[in-house]
């Protein structure tokens, strides 16, 4: 096996050690930044926006935020001269207690024949009811 | 010897509507500045250059294409290049978008200095596994992105080199899944294709001196197994928005 010999290397700020070579990262100069305008920040309530001129801009309204209010917000994002902006849905809310609503009851297939026979109009109901159901009968209801 | 290393360029992204084409263009220039100044002896590229179905892939194609004959022609530095998973056309036709690439290299000259009897290819592409001698002293084993019409197992690979290969000055560059990385972007907005497993306890456990690196992975890093993620030259994804672009420098004495 090989002599370790170690060395620092560079990882954005962190020091490692590499055996037996040295390693660096360049960084490139002025790349694109990405950033977020969420829900919790300080803009929505009229405060400043982030510095982000040439930037991506993701923007994540708040659960309550007007469609005025995510249009003028916009509009300052906007005049900060931002390379785009995103706009994702409003962040949830809290969560809504409603009445629950009674569901309609279940009815079988016979049930549910026989309420039509009985609404039948200008017929002999019983006849019907004893035809209808007897076809009932054969197909198992 | 020196070597800049780069990879997952991703010159066919579009974030939020804005194609990052010309950025990335203007971050490999800058790469391409920084292995002049320090006069680096080779330049890698460790994969996903585009995706082959993209709209600009063409323009994608001759960009890598430029940028290998300006480092050859204009400053004499061979470069070496890996598919990645983005790059490999799954039609069983084996090819790539660095396909191109691989067909110019023949017409692409290397500067030499005045004098000099070293002949060197000016740019290899690596789609298959390879160990082979990059210089005196040097060898570099390659293990791309496994396609399916090209299939390897990349812990078999290893070990059917492992005798040619000796351990000092021993360099493996792939453009595999790194046990260890939690996944960004390469796992959500830009999965693509499978994951196979760099080998990096059969690789340690018989060359464990030798520098690993790998593409694929967005962010600058150093990973379990002491290998080397060079990290994307831009921020593609807002959740990479925490990320340093830019390339790596390895000096092997």
């Amino acid at each position: 096996m090989a002599t370790r010999k170690k060395k620092a290397t560079e990882v954005t700020g962190k020091v490692v050690m590499r055996p037996l070579s040295l390693v660096r990262w360049v960084q490139h100069p002025n790349p694109l930044r990405l950033l977020t305008l969420d829900e919790s920040h300080g803009a929505w309530g009229g405060g400043p926006l982030p510095d982000a001129h040439g930037a991506i801009l993701r923007v994540i309204p708040p659960a309550d935020a007007t469609d005025e209010s995510i249009g003028a917000v916009l509009d300052r994002c906007r005049a900060l001269g931002v390379a785009t902006t995103k706009l994702m849905p409003r962040a949830a809310g809290d969560v809504a207690v409603v009445a629950e609503v009674a569901r309609a009851q279940r009815r079988t297939h016979r049930e549910v024949v026989d309420a039509l026979v009985q609404g039948a109009e200008g017929v002999d109901h019983d006849a019907l009811a004893l035809v209808v159901g007897a076809i009932m009968d054969e197909e198992g209801l | 010897m020196k070597i800049l290393v780069t990879s997952d360029w991703h010159l066919d992204a579009v974030t939020s509507g804005v194609a990052r084409f010309d950025e990335v263009a203007r971050a490999v220039e800058h790469c391409i500045e920084t292995a002049k100044q320090e006069r680096v002896d080779y330049w890698f590229f460790l994969g996903d250059l585009c995706d082959p179905d993209a709209q600009r892939a063409p323009r994608c194609a001759a960009f890598a294409i430029q940028t290998a004959a300006k480092l050859a022609m204009e400053y004499g530095i061979p470069s070496l290049w890996l598919t990645g998973n983005h790059d490999v056309i799954e039609d069983g036709s084996g090819s790539s978008t660095l396909a191109p690439l691989a067909a110019a290299a023949a017409a692409i000259p290397l500067r030499v200095p005045m004098g000099s009897t070293g002949v060197l290819e000016a740019v290899r592409v690596f789609d298959r596994p390879i160990a082979t001698r990059l210089a005196e002293g040097v060898t570099f084993i390659a293990l791309p992105f496994v396609p399916r019409c090209a299939a390897y197992d990349p812990v078999k690979f290893i070990e059917s080199v492992a005798e040619r290969a000796p351990c000092p000055g021993l360099i493996v560059a792939g453009h595999l899944n790194v046990a260890g990385i939690t996944p960004g972007s390469e796992a959500d907005e830009f999965a693509r294709g499978r994951d196979v497993w760099l080998p990096i306890d059969a690789i340690r456990e018989r060359w464990p001196d030798a520098i690993v690196m790998n593409g694929h992975y967005h962010g600058a890093s150093v990973a379990p197994g002491d290998v080397l993620i060079p990290g994307s030259p831009a921020r593609f994804t807002h959740g990479e928005a925490g990320n340093s672009p830019g390339c790596m420098i390895v000096e092997v004495p």
